[in-house]
């Protein structure tokens, strides 16, 4: 991990004038991603997760203010123009969004579609563009490309769109790919060929996927990190598979606990009381103090930092603080999980 | 088990017309569900497991009597549905109840809390103000809200608590039957286990049944006593809850507790991962509904129906090559 990171994003912030005044659907995040990595973004509902992805992609509503700094393969994007970004989207990132008709029009044909990103962002002559366009449609394991090219979007089933979305996303070879809940609407089954086609993409352009997402399950079977976001902030930094088997922020925890597994044999399961805090209002503190059941008096009045551990985990709760409670917290902690 | 099933489907299909192609041509014909045998006893749960399409939710409607099945017998409690008129009709409506995926969708946005959750026994019978307040505000507590939001309007809830609200709502003319229909599929995880929490704790306190219709496995294997696992529109598996996933033996169940076991160990699922799509309903294959995808298939397959084949009392297949594949 001592390549220079693909994407760096320090102090992001987002906030979003609405009619209940200024909501800051994200403060403060910073992280960093390897190039050829996946790493995901967890979260519930309201978490800030699709507006930092939103934000990294530049295609935040005109109500939202972005701060911080976002730099993508050693060049700063977050002050860039639209026009200058123009030449960054398709080319060096791409977005696949949740439902692939709002990326799909529905008046053309999914061939021509393709060819539009081919001759514009790509850049290539006639003859050759339609080679690719096929040979692209074969990639994502549309069979019959021939036939299929010439079908408009309401003709293929969601797996069928999802699969065409992300061979326009991918057809410019971009090194990064933000994927903003790309599975959520498809059936068991067309999910996991979804991902397997973003793992087989990884391996033959290298490209790295950033997955935007509040099924731990998805994040589990393909990312390598997790970042787990509460409140608009980044409450946990882990290698996924260790989020799952040793969650350190009580959120994480709880999250964990409240999934029902297979062969799990519980009468119950964990919930979480409370609702998410109002992003409008000020939070002193941490924000999941308020339901956390092993908050302390210093998490309501002092907000706690993302600290990194070794293992390149890092968790913002005071609990691990290693002045405050140095030996007591964790193994309290691992008991959450029942 | 010996004891009458309280819901009973037998040999239930049920066909939909699409639009004509032609002016002249028949209109052709689809089979959301075909020969379907169901039995629920009284106090359990039955899940149904299976992906879009499949015919799950138009058993529900059956149930429901949202629909008429085209062909078999759907009977409550020894009644058959399709037989009751008059009163017997309305006292059979008030004994199945359902809550949805959505329930916003059932809400009308101008209508208090108070006059939602007492509808349905409103239309069974009158209710006075004190009584419909107190009815209320009982269920409230119930479902774990405040008795105090009966006065609200339903945007003032979250999603969590609007479907508590359903429950509400479906528990007020006290049912003996409960369809839920992915009840937690569009709920934030946390919230999704203070709901299955929930309705575990009504089904206890008020021995309900549950016709339970989820395509999360874990979610099945968390709520149900028995399993039905279903393909373009027919049972291929159905057992007792520790049958079907301690020893599932259809090739498609396996590859659901597959993908479903990855989840949470993040193994690519070791059965291929199932190639191609769930096909039309329109065009039903003639073999097994499966042998496209199934990675056993064989010539057979492609030929015939296999039918449900009994294991055990309560574990059935209907797979040609389960006896192979076990071995």
């Amino acid at each position: 991990m001592a390549a220079e990171p693909l994407l760096s994003v320090s102090n992001l912030s987002v906030e979003i004038r609405s009619r209940r005044g200024l909501v800051c659907a994200v403060s403060d995040v910073s992280f960093s991603v390897q190039p050829g990595e996946f790493v995901g973004i967890a979260g519930e509902s309201g978490c800030g997760k699709s507006t930092l992805c939103h934000a990294i992609s530049r295609s935040l509503p005109p109500a939202a203010t972005l701060k911080g700094s976002i730099r993508l393969d050693g060049e700063e994007i977050a002050t860039k123009s639209e026009s200058q970004m123009r030449g960054i989207r398709g080319r060096k990132m791409s977005m696949i969004l949740q439902n692939p008709l709002t990326s799909l029009d529905p008046v053309f044909k999914i061939g021509a579609q393709i060819d539009e990103v081919l001759r514009h962002v790509v850049g290539l002559s006639g003859e050759e563009r339609r080679r690719r366009m096929l040979q692209l449609l074969e990639q994502v394991h549309i069979s019959d490309p021939e036939r299929r090219a010439r079908s408009y979007p309401h003709q293929l089933s969601g797996g069928m769109r999802q699969r065409v979305v992300t061979a326009m996303a991918s057809a410019p070879r971009p090194m990064l790919l933000l994927a903003d809940e790309p599975t959520t609407a498809l059936d068991v089954t067309i999910q996991e060929q979804i991902l397997g086609l973003f793992r087989e993409i990884r391996d033959l352009t290298g490209c790295t996927f950033i997955i935007v997402t509040h099924d731990l399950g998805i994040i589990r079977r393909l990312c390598d990190r997790v970042l787990v976001m509460y409140g608009g902030r980044l409450v946990e930094e882990s290698r996924a598979a260790e989020a799952f088997a040793h969650p350190r922020h009580p959120y994480t925890a709880a999250l964990v606990g409240s999934l029902p597994r297979i062969g799990d044999r519980r009468r119950r399961l964990q919930t979480i009381e409370g609702g998410t805090p109002d992003l409008a209002k000020a939070i002193e503190g941490c924000a999941f103090a308020p339901r956390c059941a092993f908050a302390i008096e210093r998490c309501a009045a002092e907000r706690p930092l993302l600290t990194g551990e070794k293992g390149g985990r890092a968790v913002a709760c005071h609990l691990f603080d290693a002045a405050a409670l140095p030996v007591v917290a964790a193994p309290a902690l691992s008991q959450v999980r029942l | 088990m010996t004891a009458r099933p309280f819901v009973r489907m037998t040999g239930v299909t049920k066909q939909y017309a699409l639009p004509r192609q032609s002016l002249f041509a028949r209109s052709p014909e689809i089979s959301a569900v075909r020969g379907v045998d169901i039995a629920i006893h009284k106090g359990r749960t039955f899940a149904l497991v299976g992906e879009s399409g499949c015919g799950k939710s138009t058993l529900a409607k059956l149930l429901l009597r949202l629909e008429v099945p085209t062909e078999g017998t759907v009977e409550i409690d020894g009644q058959q549905l399709s037989g009751l008129t008059g009163a017997a009709d309305r006292r059979m409506r008030s004994r199945v109840q359902v809550v949805m995926q959505d329930p916003v969708a059932a809400m009308n946005p101008r209508e208090r809390v108070l006059n939602y959750v007492s509808e349905p026994l409103r239309a069974q019978r009158r209710l006075t103000r004190a009584e419909k307040t107190e009815l209320v505000e009982t269920l409230l507590r119930q479902v774990g809200l405040s008795p105090e939001t009966a006065q609200l309007y339903p945007h003032e809830f979250s999603g969590g608590q609007r479907q508590r609200l359903a429950i509400a709502r479906a528990l007020s003319v006290s049912p003996e039957l409960m369809v839920l229909d992915e009840p937690v599929s569009a709920l934030d995880v946390s919230v999704r286990a203070q709901i299955l929490n929930l309705l575990k704790d009504l089904q206890e306190a008020r021995s309900l049944t549950y016709a339970f219709i989820s395509h999360d496995l874990a979610i099945v294997e968390f709520m149900a006593d028995e399993v039905g696992v279903m393909y373009l529109g027919k049972i291929v598996e159905t057992g007792e809850r520790t049958q079907i996933f301690e020893n599932p033996r259809h090739p498609y169940t396996r590859a659901l507790l597959d993908l479903a076991r990855s989840n949470e160990t993040g193994a690519v699922p070791q059965s291929r991962t199932l190639a191609g799509a769930v096909p039309s309903p329109v065009d039903i294959p003639r073999g097994c509904g499966f042998a496209g995808r199934c990675t056993f298939a064989v010539a057979r397959c492609n030929e015939e129906q296999p039918q449900l084949e009994i294991l055990d009392t309560t574990h059935s297949v209907a797979c040609h090559r389960h006896r192979e594949l076990a071995a």
